[in-house]
């Protein structure tokens, strides 16, 4: 007959019991803690999240699909963008992550003006849900922008059907992008050194650098005034002519240079804005989609 | 029957609770062994794993000092003064205040912000008013008054640091009169006013760098200044106007205007490196006074 004292200490025991064995083996094999890590992330040592992830406790999480998730979000957030895809990219498909991960993935490229790559994962991506279509629709037109593809870029928006107001607000900052980048007039560079041939300067007028223009004009006009001084003064021949010469041939043909070379700075300046935007503007809806 | 039900249940919970708090334990004793093998990086998310598994508040705090310790081995002074910041150091004891504070102004020290580590050092003096407790602190507060060129306050801490010494009467007479040659007034470091230095090189150029000690920059700036406008006016003089002007005088601006920006970069170079030289004697003194004040010879 066991009576209830003896009952007691046998579940105390059990409990203990399981409870040393559960802390030993707990102490042996610390595994991948996912909790922790999480906790990492959401806090902001990401560094330190990498570093569980990457470590052997994690290895054969290789391909577990939340490790490869946050890995991707803790790189994107630590601006390494290709390690960031990398890791989305081992995202599988049947996982609930697949979507963020993929579209994520693909904004990474298009960042990292891997525009064909980019193009290619959300061409892709398998989307269930309207709003994901919607979504895939308008990252590939904000990519066919990148690309300078306006036909394109406007076939995409007219497969676009949506009713949410935070989208519609960003398909309208595409197409204003659109049309900035129809009403926008390339400079050329061979004009612009053309220019300063005829009057120093005047090419990086053209090339709406005004104050850096005048002060180009009066350098050069003023080595040019001192060649032209002791040519008529010590002649042709004289060390100091030559030497100032010299100096005005090189400044001459350096502001010519400079002219072609600003344009060429004007247009990129032109495209960095433009992929700026436009890739702000592919984000929003990325963000609301994904952090509701 | 019944009973037995409760009697299970808070078996059940008690027996979570011990894991939780073993686990945290071994986390923390984990992390210190990290850190005892100057894996810094590695230590700093072991102790933040133990805070995370930790309950008991205290045991927090200590954790997130490890953690700072670890994160001030790394050079990241920014890190390790926001672990200590996240310390209520209102509700915490005595002793572990003193800690907490000492690396609160160790690190802002480092960070090179004179003024946070001068405001944390008077947070302690505030809280532990005539006591020999912040006896500690002096050193750290020396250093930061002679960044701050306040010599009389550093010499008066300096004192009071020596009488409260365990040293006899004569090791601390002669300490002191190693502390007073040292804030004499000729050996303290010179203050170069950068507005003066920039002045003089208006006037004259070069003077400036010769003014901060840099005699042969100032010398040589000098002289690329007088040939230049030498040749500027003689070109005017004979008639070579353009030249003269674009040549000579625009040359001769540049070098001008750039000696005068010298001179003033130079005095903050200078008076960095004075400080620097002057803290390091310090240092020398403080070693050789706190080996003789711990030493059992005395």
């Amino acid at each position: 007959m066991v009576t209830e004292l003896t009952r007691k200490i046998l579940i105390a025991s059990i409990f203990f019991i399981s409870a040393s064995f559960l802390r030993t083996f707990s102490q042996n094999t610390p595994g991948c803690d996912m909790r922790f890590i999480n906790h990492l992330f959401r806090t902001g040592y990401l560094e330190e999240a990498l570093f569980l992830l990457d470590s052997k406790d994690c290895s054969s999480f290789q391909m577990n699909d939340s490790v490869n998730y946050l890995r991707g979000r803790s790189y994107l957030l630590l601006n390494r963008l290709e390690s960031s895809s990398e890791s989305f990219l081992k995202v599988a498909p049947t996982s609930s992550l697949y979507p963020e991960s993929y579209f994520y993935a693909a904004y990474n490229y298009a960042q990292t003006d891997n525009l064909i790559k980019a193009e290619g994962i959300l061409e892709k991506i398998e989307v269930e849900p309207q709003n994901h279509l919607w979504l895939k629709n308008y990252e590939i037109a904000g990519i066919k922008l990148l690309q300078g593809d306006l036909i394109s870029f406007n076939e995409r928006l007219d497969k676009i059907e949506n009713d949410l107001p935070e989208t519609d607000a960003s398909t309208i900052n595409l197409m204003n992008i659109s049309a900035e980048i129809n009403s926008h007039k390339s400079k050329s560079p061979v004009l612009a050194g053309l220019l300063s041939v005829i009057i120093p300067g005047s090419g990086k007028f053209y090339a709406g650098r005004k104050g850096e223009a005048i002060s180009t004009f009066l350098s050069t006009a003023g080595t040019g005034l001192v060649t032209w001084e002791n040519y008529r003064k010590n002649g042709l021949n004289d060390y100091r002519t030559i030497a100032f010469g010299a100096i005005f041939a090189l400044s001459y043909l350096a502001n010519i240079y400079g002219s072609a070379f600003s344009v060429t700075v004007l247009e990129n300046d032109f495209k960095e804005h433009v992929k700026t935007e436009v890739l702000f503007n592919m984000h929003i809806p990325l963000n609301s989609f994904f952090n509701k | 029957m019944l009973k037995l039900r409760y009697f299970s249940t808070c078996i059940f919970l008690l027996t979570l609770f011990s894991i939780n708090r073993i686990c945290a334990s071994d986390y923390f004793s984990n992390a210190k062994k990290i850190y005892s093998e100057g894996k810094f990086f590695e230590a700093s998310i072991e102790f933040e794993r133990a805070i995370y598994y930790e309950s008991d508040s205290n045991r927090i705090a200590l954790c997130k000092y490890y953690k700072s310790l670890c994160y001030k081995e790394l050079g990241e002074y920014d890190k390790a003064l926001e672990e200590l910041r996240k310390v209520n150091m209102e509700s915490v004891p005595d002793s572990i205040f003193l800690v907490f504070s000492y690396e609160q102004v160790l690190c802002s020290y480092l960070k090179e912000d004179l003024n946070q580590a001068l405001f944390n050092i008077d947070k302690v003096y505030l809280r532990f008013k005539d006591t020999l407790k912040i006896l500690e602190f002096l050193p750290l507060n020396i250093i930061c008054l002679n960044s701050c060129r306040e010599w009389d306050n550093a010499l008066i801490l300096w004192n009071y640091y020596i009488d409260n010494s365990r040293l006899n009467d004569s090791v601390k007479r002669s300490f002191k009169q190693e502390v007073y040659r040292l804030y004499d007034k000729k050996n303290v470091p010179r203050f170069y006013f950068a507005n003066k230095a920039e002045n003089l090189s208006t006037f004259l150029p070069g003077s400036g760098q010769i003014y901060c000690g840099a005699v042969l920059e100032g010398l040589f700036n000098m002289s690329i200044n007088g040939t230049l406008l030498y040749y500027a006016f003689s070109q005017l003089y004979n008639q070579f106007y353009c030249t003269g002007y674009f040549v000579g005088l625009k040359l001769f601006n540049k070098f001008y205007a750039g000696g005068i920006r010298r001179a003033k970069s130079l005095t903050e170079e200078k008076n960095q490196k004075g400080i620097k030289a002057f803290n390091v004697k310090n240092s020398n003194i403080m070693n050789r006074f706190y080996i003789v004040n711990t030493s059992p010879n005395r």
